[in-house]
């Protein structure tokens, strides 16, 4: 598939791309990186970003080098077919796995935050249909919808923070600074930034953006992590400040028990359930968009330009894997042992490794 | 499809997930019975001896309000006829199962969304609310917000004989007798604070403590006979980590307040001593107070292994009463005063202070372990460092200035002149 058109701007750009990765914060995120780095948590979110920004620059000037086609071609031409084939594979997996858990998570705290008689299997099942049709609509009203609905719903996000401001909120409770020691904190950050390794989504979105400025499509991809960080470093600071470093460590949701302390008088609190639209649509588009994503990167590697046939399977697979972990806390795990490990190589290690293959033979340089 | 077409239905997808599945587990009002104030209990043996929780489980009264006794106007008066609520009491291994119980004896569907207190009985907060502080970290349907009230005596006996006075419902009574003591007697009055003060190993919790006072005729007319009881705060209870290890009235929570520095406003009284130097104090002169501001400054420094801790108070206020040898008409008996005050405010912070390190167990109620980690680089060498035990031995500093910027309306009392 070879996109026609570039027919996404900057600001659907950064929006698509910020809420695709910024949206953790309403799920278990926060609490795995102050689970990791105690009370330094909030300083590894915004250092973890820098590793993050590498891999942006990285995977930008490898697609960068090839004018106009998709990333899957990129790396088929740059380490040829069959080893091209298996990388995206591999990125394939990633992208499926981790809207898979993004799915479980969102379902999971829609659950307890104001359906909890609701099996969780019917939430997950129609999140997965509603999400499935979205990316069928394409990427354009996809990113339209969310550069519309991004200001208001990051208000909202923003009303939640604030609200639990109502409660006493600690600064003593960021201290001791460096949590579990400088070195480890700042070392640390490299293994965190598999935290925003959905930024990868930047890789098969740059041919579809319109640069009307030279670096413009960089910018965007840079802007979008830097939102990511931000909120993630806020939401884990107040949640720290909220809560104690110990307590936030072992929530599964931190953002919902935030906003759970809304008190605003006695006429306003109890209003979590109006928050949870925010994270309902977040969470909604941040599905869609990785079915487009699995569905046109799946599309990119059999070689054929009917994208939207590969939405459906790939949402029933999500659906498949969403199910896979018995429990959140398998899940929990999961993502603190195994994903934060990994993510980071295959995410930003490997289109760094392409670029430099790349680099070397010469291939696609404009 | 077009592009705003497609947005629409994005919207209307995304939206149609909420009410689609919300056919599952549907509520109707008239379906719902609310409770309105949780109460815990130990169980006592039969010899009255409080039973630890892990064998004998709680004792849960909780208290439903009844809708149609209420009136449907906006607060909608008062004190008329019996509290509207039924209180049903039942011994149960933990909160959930009280919970699922409690539908056996009603019609209705039990909902806790709504409590309005939580009160936990004397003898079950000296056994340690862990495990109920645990249960309210998972269970959703009971919020963080709520108040959370030490009973003097047991939670069971409060809540039954709360009556409506001035509100309708004792509940409402009893949240804003809790209100009142804001800024004067304790600033912890949530669950959430419980919570953060339990978990943190910087600082303590001090909640507030209520009795029933004593039988009041309530309402007009037929209803006049009716005997009813209101809450009265007493003071606070003292916690150690989960567990209350004491009991501070209502004058050495204000100076607890104050050494903290989320004292606000109150009005206070104070014996003076005969002269600023010596340190007698006596009730023949007196003087009261409405303190304006109270700004706490503290520092804590480490000599060898003991703690020095150095609280500065900077209070300015206004006096609204003055008795015995009290001098406002002149600069150099205003500041005579100040200084007697200043004596008296730091005899009650220093005894405050003392009775806290030596009798409970240095419960840092005044967060004084906040200002201390901040020093510290990382939390394995905080938690090396074990401040609870280190707050027994530091030494605590107390310098008082006090302003006193009005002297009430007048600045002496006239038939003292004659």
């Amino acid at each position: 598939m070879s996109p026609s058109t570039h027919n996404l701007g900057y600001t659907e750009t950064v929006a698509l791309l910020a809420a695709y990765t910024g949206s953790k914060v309403f799920t278990s995120c926060p609490s795995q990186l102050v689970y990791l780095s105690s009370t330094s948590a909030w300083i590894t979110a915004m250092l973890s970003v820098i590793p993050a920004a590498l891999g942006v620059i990285a995977i930008y000037r490898f697609v960068d080098r090839f004018d106009g086609i998709t990333f899957q071609r990129c790396v088929e031409l740059t380490i040829g077919k069959p080893l091209g084939k298996m990388v995206g594979l591999g990125f394939l997996s990633l992208i499926l796995g981790m809207d898979a858990i993004a799915l479980r998570e969102f379902s999971a705290g829609f659950k307890s935050a104001i359906l909890p008689e609701t099996p969780l299997n019917a939430i997950i099942v129609l999140g997965e249909a509603v999400t499935a049709y979205t990316a069928t609509l394409g990427l354009e009203p996809l990113g339209r919808f969310i550069a519309i609905a991004f200001l208001p719903l990051s208000i909202l996000l923003l009303a939640i923070v604030f609200g639990a401001f109502h409660m006493e909120l600690s600064i003593a409770e960021l201290f001791p600074l460096w949590g579990t020691g400088a070195e480890h904190t700042v070392l640390g950050s490299v293994q965190c930034s598999s935290l925003y390794a959905d930024i990868f989504a930047f890789a098969l979105l740059v041919p579809y953006v319109r640069e009307e400025k030279a670096g413009q499509r960089l910018h965007a991809g840079l802007v979008s992590l830097g939102l990511s960080g931000l909120a993630m470093a806020i939401a884990i600071a107040v949640g720290m400040m909220s809560f104690t470093a110990p307590t936030l460590a072992q929530m599964l949701f931190p953002v919902l028990q935030l906003a759970r302390l809304f008190l605003s008088g006695i006429f306003l609190e109890r209003i979590e359930a109006i928050f949870v639209f925010a994270w309902l649509f977040f969470g909604s588009i941040k599905v869609a968009f990785g079915h487009w994503l699995a569905a046109s990167l799946a599309a990119d590697i059999i070689g054929v330009k009917r994208w939207t046939a590969f939405v459906w399977p790939s949402a029933v697979i999500t659906y498949f894997l969403a199910i896979q972990p018995e429990n959140l806390t398998d899940l929990f795990v999961f993502q603190v042992t195994v994903l934060r490990s990994v993510g980071w190589l295959v995410a930003y290690v490997l289109p760094a490794v392409l670029l430099g293959i790349a680099g070397l033979r010469g291939i696609g340089s404009k | 499809m077009r592009k705003p077409l497609a947005c629409t239905v994005i919207f209307v997808f995304c939206t149609s997930t909420v009410s689609l599945c919300g056919c599952w587990g549907r509520l109707e009002l008239q379906d719902t019975a609310f409770v309105v104030l949780m109460g815990l209990d130990a169980v006592q043996s039969s010899s009255g001896e409080p039973l630890p929780t892990s064998e004998a489980g709680l004792e849960v009264t909780q208290a439903i309000a009844i809708s149609r006794a209420l009136p449907s106007g906006r607060d909608g008066g008062g004190g008329r006829g019996p509290a509207p609520m039924v209180v049903l009491p039942m011994v149960a291994p933990n909160l959930t199962v009280a919970g699922e119980s409690i539908e056996e004896s009603v019609s209705r569907r039990v909902r806790t969304t709504h409590v309005e207190a939580l009160i936990v009985g004397e003898a079950l907060a000296r056994q340690g609310l862990e495990d109920v502080l645990d249960q309210t970290l998972r269970y959703s349907n009971l919020r963080h917000t709520i108040h959370v009230i030490i009973a003097e005596g047991s939670a069971r006996e409060l809540i039954t004989s709360l009556a409506p006075s001035i509100e309708v419902g004792p509940w409402t009574e009893a949240r804003k007798a809790v209100q009142s003591i804001q800024g004067r007697v304790s600033n912890q009055l949530h669950l959430h604070d419980l919570l953060v003060s339990s978990s943190s190993k910087s600082k303590d919790a001090m909640l507030p403590m209520m009795r029933t006072w004593q039988e009041i005729a309530v309402g007009g007319g037929e209803s006049a006979a009716r005997p009813g009881r209101g809450p009265a705060i007493t003071g606070v209870a003292v916690f150690k980590d989960a567990t209350m290890v004491g009991k501070l009235d209502e004058v050495e929570a204000a100076h607890a307040l104050m050494l903290h520095g989320s004292f606000r406003r109150a009005f206070m009284s104070y014996p003076l001593s005969a002269s600023a130097d010596d340190g007698v104090l006596s009730n023949r002169n007196l003087v009261g107070i409405e303190w304006d501001s109270v700004k706490a400054q503290k520092r804590v420094t480490m000599i060898g292994e003991r703690a020095a801790i150095n609280v500065n108070l900077d209070m300015e206020g206004g006096v609204m009463e003055a008795r015995g040898d009290v001098d406002l008409t002149s600069p150099e008996g205003v500041r005579r005063l100040e200084r007697q005050v200043a004596q008296s405010v730091r005899f009650h912070c220093q005894r405050v202070v003392e009775k806290v390190q030596r009798e409970m167990a240095g419960a840092d109620i005044f967060y004084f372990g906040d200002v201390l980690r901040t020093t510290f680089k990382t939390w394995d060498e905080w938690e090396k460092f074990d401040w609870p035990k280190r707050f027994q031995e530091a030494v605590v500093t107390i310098n008082v200035t006090v302003h006193l910027r009005r002297p009430g309306l007048t600045l002496q009392n006239p038939w003292k002149l004659h």
